[in-house]
């Protein structure tokens, strides 16, 4: 996980459209794993990519509503361009034919990835109101590692199933 | 003249190059494929040092690898199979203003352009040589490699290699004239991109082996690095490369090692203990064959004919 920023920096407005966008880059990456893994039937590995889709565009709307509530629409200094998965799991992570309790640890890690990212900033934040809001979001990130926790102990015993790879089909290429 | 006041200028703005202006056509590589993390790791160098994009050219061969220059926003040549570096190196010969890189493979450069590999590296001259090293021929589905570990099966060999791998480190260190020489894996995206990034603004070759997954075909081969960092050993030293200490907590195994020994470079290559990551040798100061190939280049053609039949008479008899 990495950001060219200088954190301790960061206005209130800079924070939350840096957190929106560490939510957009995970959104894409888990939008990118959906795409390439597909859907093979039931909640699969690609359907619980998907999911993520969802929840990382969701937690990224609610801090956008902030942020505008707050700041209106005062132009964004920040891109995606400024971090490098930050929430966004490893682009190499995903495997055809994968379980769905495999894609969950992904995503687990994804989210405690992101409790780190917050967690090491915290101690370099001066500015009252960004720390207030980095603690705010690494709680968040933590309150999503259980709730994952939670949905993985109620998959059925097939989900940690590997689909077997025909190895003769065409690759991707 | 043609309707152009007397103080006109052309106001060119400066341009600042997003990732989005290097990013090509959408990759094509299985889901899992280390070369996804590298491809990101080679636009956010360009991104980082504003190269432009029209000044740019990636060059390949054939293999997974050899895909990249599909997938960048700049000029590209995927070429020959193990002919990657002869045409890198005719490009920069004669046109030494643009930025080259290469992406190989290790069934591309270290079997059938091994001889192109060797003298590209003593050649020196200004390329970025990024070698994607999955240990396996991949895109023609499981065939051994120079690199393929003895106990991995693959189609060849079904009962493992029958011979202990290439050492592409040892071999290149063994160059004459070589000056960057660097090893990391696909999936430390730090590490990866301080690599990569010192390997750029290197001026002259700088080679890149990346340990690279390939999770259809050899998963073992990546996996059980993955899973063992131990077996790994990162190379520190204030003229190597700078990583923060959460990146440095990952790998147990650390080495202080001044990139500009050689003699230390190749020992650390040849210990098989643990696989050296970061930057094993750096010489700035190596001849460019390029910075030779490159003189008198401004000359117009007909300086040139009067110097070459000036050179001639010479020989009239």
């Amino acid at each position: 996980m990495s950001t060219r920023l200088d954190l301790s920096k960061l206005s209130l407005m800079d924070a939350l459209d840096l957190a929106k966008l560490i939510e957009m880059e995970a959104c894409h990456r888990y939008q990118m794993f959906a795409s390439q893994l597909g859907r093979s039937g039931g909640y699969d590995a690609g359907a619980f990519f998907s999911t993520m889709v969802e929840n990382e565009a969701k937690h990224g709307q609610e801090i956008e509503a902030r942020r505008k509530a707050l700041f209106g629409d005062a132009p964004a200094r920040l891109t995606l361009d400024d971090l490098f998965d930050v929430e966004a799991p490893d682009m190499g992570a995903p495997r055809r034919g994968m379980s769905t309790v495999q894609a969950f640890e992904i995503g687990l890690a994804a989210e405690k990835k992101a409790y780190d990212f917050y967690d090491m900033a915290l101690p370099g934040i001066t500015d009252p109101d960004v720390r207030e809001l980095f603690t705010e979001l690494r709680d968040e990130e933590m309150e999503h590692v259980d709730m994952l926790r939670e949905a993985m102990a109620k998959l059925p015993s097939s989900a940690s199933a590997e689909a077997e790879l025909d190895l003769d089909e065409t690759p991707a290429l | 003249m043609f309707g152009l006041k007397g103080d006109w200028s052309l106001d060119v703005k400066e341009r600042y190059f997003t990732l989005q202006d290097y990013s090509g056509a959408e990759p094509r590589w299985c889901t899992g494929c280390g070369d996804h993390g590298i491809l990101a790791a080679v636009h956010r160098v360009c991104r980082d040092s504003q190269i432009k994009p029209e000044k740019t050219v990636a060059v390949s061969g054939i293999g997974c690898s050899s895909r990249l220059p599909h997938y960048m926003n700049t000029y590209g040549f995927h070429g020959l199979h193990g002919r990657a570096l002869p045409v890198a190196c005719g490009v920069k010969s004669r046109r030494p203003d643009l930025d080259v890189w290469v992406a190989t493979g290790d069934g591309d450069c270290f079997s059938i352009g091994a001889a192109h590999w060797i003298h590209a590296m003593r050649y020196n001259m200004d390329i970025t040589l990024l070698v994607f090293d999955n240990g396996i021929y991949g895109l023609t589905k499981k065939q051994t490699s120079p690199t393929t570990p003895m106990d991995v099966p693959t189609n060849t060999h079904p009962s493992g290699a029958l011979l202990p791998p290439l050492n592409p480190l040892t071999v290149t260190l063994g160059v004459t004239n070589i000056s960057f020489v660097a090893q990391i894996v696909d999936w430390n995206a730090p590490l990866r991109h301080e690599v990569i990034m010192k390997a750029h603004q290197h001026k002259g070759t700088s080679f890149v082996r990346i340990i690279q997954r390939c999770p259809v075909y050899v998963e073992a081969i990546g996996k059980s690095l993955q899973d063992e960092p131990a077996r790994m050993k990162l190379l520190t030293h204030e003229k190597g490369i700078q990583l923060d200490d959460g990146v440095k907590r990952l790998f147990p195994n650390h080495a202080e090692h001044d990139p500009s020994d050689l003699h230390a470079a190749r020992e650390l290559a040849e210990d098989s203990s643990a696989l050296p990551l970061g930057i094993l040798y750096h010489n700035p100061d190596a001849p460019r064959y390029d910075m030779m190939t490159s003189v008198g280049m401004e000359m117009s053609v007909d300086d040139r004919l009067a110097g070459m039949n000036e050179a001639l008479d010479h020989f009239a008899i």
